[in-house]
């Protein structure tokens, strides 16, 4: 479980006791309590939702005690409304320096200046690396279903899902998963990759 | 699933894909907010709704306003920006392995056989390094990652321009420090649904060919990005080839630019 660094141990543990009767189900209400708030500030235009998704775990850690008190309901929506709250700051400090339009160019180089050709050439590098990490299975069904344009595309896929036997909902299902692990296996890498380059000497 | 089960998974679907564009009231976004937080199912019906948008933005199915509205709204963080840059990799290098296996004229349960004992990886170790690093370049449009790009601002084209038409008189001089040059071409966006654009050194050398091009805003023009990278670029007379693919499906040789590249002198 992702747990905030600067969450003091104690109100953590009231917090995960409200969230849930057993380690096991708060774990798992704080895992979707989170993605939630990343997600929210992600469809509300914020580059930085990761950090904001914290910060709303962290104010209402600090104040969980008097808040399980006098709080009925799924504790998931108190979370929603305080980061409804820090949604609301965000645009009003958007609206104060005049930026809100232009949010988009306040989003950071992922890759550092004069670097991208090489960092590209990493990614493909990487994305070889993950498709070969793939079952056989999944490699040839993910390939497939990248290969063909615009309406053929849609086409296609329901020959996919014949094909293996499941309907396109199902499809779309098993896509998403090995996509995801797609993605996440990239982050690794990337990550390995310039963990590397940060070691090794500069010529 | 019963029909009515059926009607309400797509009215979801619907739902969700309007929160996504941000198309809905704040009512309707409200119900849509509060299930995210209470129902992990739904949650990743949401997260797969975003990703299958991304697929459908990668692959050109949505509707311009969709896709202005998508970009505008979901490829804001790093995260996502990443997330695109991977998923436009895995078509680029899906359709490669593709092209690869048909021209081999391998027996396609042959080819298949291989595919998936030997790995695709095969392919993209052969595949022209520079294909593979252009194509990486060029995903998107303009981004904050291509503000130290050397810029070079073509005039108008000519269409279905003769030999001697579109030469760009003074030599093109690449500062020598320089990654990736910008070669940036004015366009009609109203003429083609996307365009194909040839980078040839002369006389016939192909360096590569990007498809499925879209123009950008600039300024109140509209623009064709090509992103190459600076060290293919050595000194000589190239030769860049528009084509417009229209929404019939129509492809129309639309001429070509013609220009000297150099690298500025070493200090």
């Amino acid at each position: 479980m992702h747990k905030h660094p600067n969450q003091p141990d104690e109100n953590f543990k009231i917090l995960l006791s409200w969230l849930g009767p057993t380690d096991e189900a708060a774990g798992a209400k704080y895992e979707h309590i989170r993605q939630s708030l990343v997600k929210l500030f992600v469809y509300n235009r914020c580059w930085d939702a990761e950090d904001l998704a914290d910060e709303t775990i962290d104010r209402v850690t600090k104040k969980v005690s008097e808040v399980m008190e006098g709080y009925s309901g799924d504790p998931a929506l108190y979370f929603y409304g305080v980061a409804k709250m820090m949604l609301k700051e965000r645009h009003r400090q958007d609206a104060l320096r005049g930026d809100s339009q232009v949010i988009e160019f306040r989003v950071p180089a992922t890759t550092p200046e004069g670097d991208t050709a090489k960092e590209l050439e990493r990614r493909l590098e990487c994305l070889e690396h993950c498709v070969q990490e793939l079952s056989a299975e999944s490699r040839k069904l993910i390939m497939d279903y990248y290969q063909e344009e615009k309406r053929a595309k849609i086409d296609f896929r329901r020959k996919i899902a014949e094909r293996i036997g499941v309907d396109l909902q199902a499809l779309r299902v098993r896509v998403f998963r090995i996509r995801a692990s797609l993605f996440k296996c990239m982050e690794k890498c990337l990550g390995q990759v310039a963990e590397c380059n940060e070691l090794s000497p500069k010529s | 699933m019963s029909g009515i089960g059926m009607n309400e998974h797509d009215d979801d679907q619907k739902r969700i894909r309007g929160y996504l564009l941000g198309q809905l009231s704040d009512d309707e976004r409200q119900v849509i907010e509060e299930r995210i937080f209470t129902d992990p199912a739904f949650l990743a019906d949401v997260q797969m709704a975003e990703e299958e948008l991304l697929e459908d933005y990668v692959f050109k199915i949505l509707p311009p306003d969709e896709a202005e509205r998508f970009a505008n709204r979901l490829l804001v963080s790093p995260d996502q920006r990443r997330r695109l840059e991977t998923t436009t990799a895995l078509k680029q290098y899906s359709e490669a392995a593709k092209k690869t296996f048909f021209r081999s004229g391998w027996g396609l349960a042959i080819a298949a056989t291989l595919i998936l004992a030997v790995g695709i990886g095969v392919w993209i170790r052969r595949a022209s390094s520079l294909d593979r690093t252009v194509a990486a370049l060029n995903v998107g449009g303009e981004s904050s990652e291509t503000q130290s790009d050397f810029r070079v601002e073509l005039p108008d084209l000519r269409f279905r321009s003769q030999p001697g038409e579109n030469v760009v008189e003074e030599p093109v001089t690449v500062p020598r420090q320089t990654n990736v040059v910008q070669l940036r071409l004015p366009v009609d966006s109203a003429a083609y649904l996307s365009y194909e654009v040839t980078l040839i050194r002369e006389p016939d050398s192909t360096l590569f060919t990007l498809s499925h091009r879209q123009p950008v805003n600039s300024g109140n023009r509209k623009m064709l990005i090509v992103r190459v990278p600076a060290d293919a670029l050595t000194p000589g007379e190239y030769r860049l080839a528009l084509k417009g693919t229209t929404a019939d499906g129509r492809v129309d040789d639309l001429g070509s630019y013609v220009s000297t590249f150099e690298q500025s002198a070493p200090q």
